[in-house]
């Protein structure tokens, strides 16, 4: 294959449409109700949150799965803390009932799996800032995300105080 | 300019020269006078539409365009114009198409290929954005429109860290409004709202009529107003800060709660309003400045 060849090929993949798939513009829900869904409803609400964005970005493939595991790591990290008494430790530090400790301990793993997905996707959120994109309405996906993580966060809580 | 025009050529270059010192006024009564001689000129239809264009006159200045288009289905400054309007009114990939079949028709065109990466940085994808600023890049090292998609995707890459990009346009293109555009976003993302404003109320000054740096100023005079102060370290570290101010909060109030009571009251109502100050002041400030 010659130079000019190859410069053919990389004009014809650079030049292939990549927005005729889009049934709507391209854009990112709300930063704050991410951050939001992650507090309320914890690793499952934002895990739930993130997926959509995701998806919104194609980048399922690529970054579900990164997701997937950070929800679940968080999840695993709360029932190990269960199981291994730490969350008695937490609790008599903060001097919390373990049921408020439980509830503190699952946002504040929320918070850390929106931390984690928003470094993840820290580049789009920028590049949607800087080209003035608004973000995509987001109240129908934040109250869902909520309403799942909360339900989520009452199963997990419900199966820490009963193996406390 | 005050000679009359003699030709169709002749008033589309006047009407040029008025469009491009933003003197619209002066440059549509040209053009209706062009016009009544030469209605079909496609030069001076085009010139119209950007007139209308710059006029905020869209859907008058679309109508134009696609005259234009009529008339000569490959006047490229015609598909040009009207792949920035399919872009401002939201439709991706009609504006997409165009510029790819301009690209195909001028496939050394750096400006193309700058204008296509903006439109990839706005539909978030951001390594092709990359990909076909670096390929206009090839063709001319120094268009300001493929430099200015460069710098916007290094900032939005790596945030305040040094960006070349933005040093290569600043070098190329000292003056230019690409290079205001990509210094002022990049100072904005690194927290550096002060600079921002000084730098959006220079250009201003030297191009008082364009509403981009308009609008762009008014936003940053809002950041940077003295009542916005005290949300610096939201500003600057953006979600990190909201973060740690949430966990901090309920940490510190908690070890208050239990070390020192009678302060914990205090401090936890001061946080609150802290918080509700944060979400209730800046969208109150927009409407009010």
């Amino acid at each position: 294959m010659s130079n000019d060849d190859r410069t053919d090929d990389r004009d014809d993949d650079l030049l292939r449409p990549t927005l005729s798939d889009y049934s709507r513009p391209p854009a990112m829900y709300h930063t704050t109700g991410f951050a939001l869904s992650s507090f309320f409803g914890g690793p499952v609400g934002a895990a739930i949150y993130a997926m959509f964005n995701t998806a919104r970005l194609s980048r399922l493939k690529q970054d579900g799965v990164v997701v997937l595991a950070l929800c679940a790591a968080a999840v695993l990290v709360a029932l190990q803390m269960a199981r291994s008494g730490g969350l008695d430790s937490l609790a008599s530090i903060a001097g919390l009932t373990p049921q408020s400790t439980a509830r503190l301990m699952l946002r504040a793993l929320g918070l850390a799996c929106f931390g984690a997905i928003y470094l993840l996707h820290r580049k789009f959120f920028r590049a949607a800032r800087i080209s003035g994109v608004k973000p995509a309405p987001s109240w129908p996906l934040g109250l869902a995300s909520v309403a799942l993580g909360w339900a989520a966060n009452a199963a997990m809580m419900t199966w820490i105080l009963e193996h406390h | 300019m005050n000679d009359q025009p003699t030709s169709a050529a002749a008033y589309a270059e006047q009407a040029f020269w008025y469009i491009e010192r933003r003197r619209i006024a002066e440059a549509k009564r040209l053009l209706a006078q062009a016009l009544a001689q030469y209605p079909q000129d496609p030069d001076l239809l085009f010139h119209s539409a950007q007139a209308e264009w710059f006029d905020d006159e869209n859907e008058t200045a679309e109508k134009t365009v696609r005259q234009v288009l009529v008339v000569d289905p490959h006047h490229a400054p015609a598909r040009q114009l009207l792949a920035a309007m399919l872009v401002q009114r939201g439709e991706y990939a009609d504006a997409e198409l165009l510029l790819i079949g301009l690209l195909r028709e001028y496939p050394e065109s750096a400006e193309l290929y700058g204008r296509y990466s903006q439109l990839m940085l706005r539909t978030l994808h951001l390594d092709k954005a990359g990909q076909l600023a670096r390929e206009g890049l090839r063709y001319d090292p120094e268009d300001d429109e493929c430099l200015l998609a460069a710098a916007l995707c290094e900032t939005a890459r790596s945030g305040s860290r040094p960006n070349a990009g933005l040093q290569k346009l600043l070098t190329a293109h000292p003056e230019s409004m690409s290079s205001v555009h990509a210094l002022v976003v990049a100072l904005v993302e690194s927290g550096r709202i002060a600079e921002a404003h000084r730098i959006a109320q220079g250009a201003m000054r030297a191009d008082p009529a364009n509403e981009h740096l308009v609008d762009l100023v008014r936003e940053l005079r809002i950041q940077n107003h003295w009542s916005m102060k005290p949300l610096w370290p939201l500003q600057k570290w953006g979600w990190g800060a909201s973060v740690v101010m949430w966990l901090g909060g309920i940490v510190v109030i908690r070890a208050l709660a239990k070390s020192a009571p009678d302060i914990a009251g205090p401090v936890a109502w001061v946080w609150l309003g802290y918080a509700l100050y944060s979400w209730v002041w800046p969208p109150l400030i927009r409407r009010i400045l």
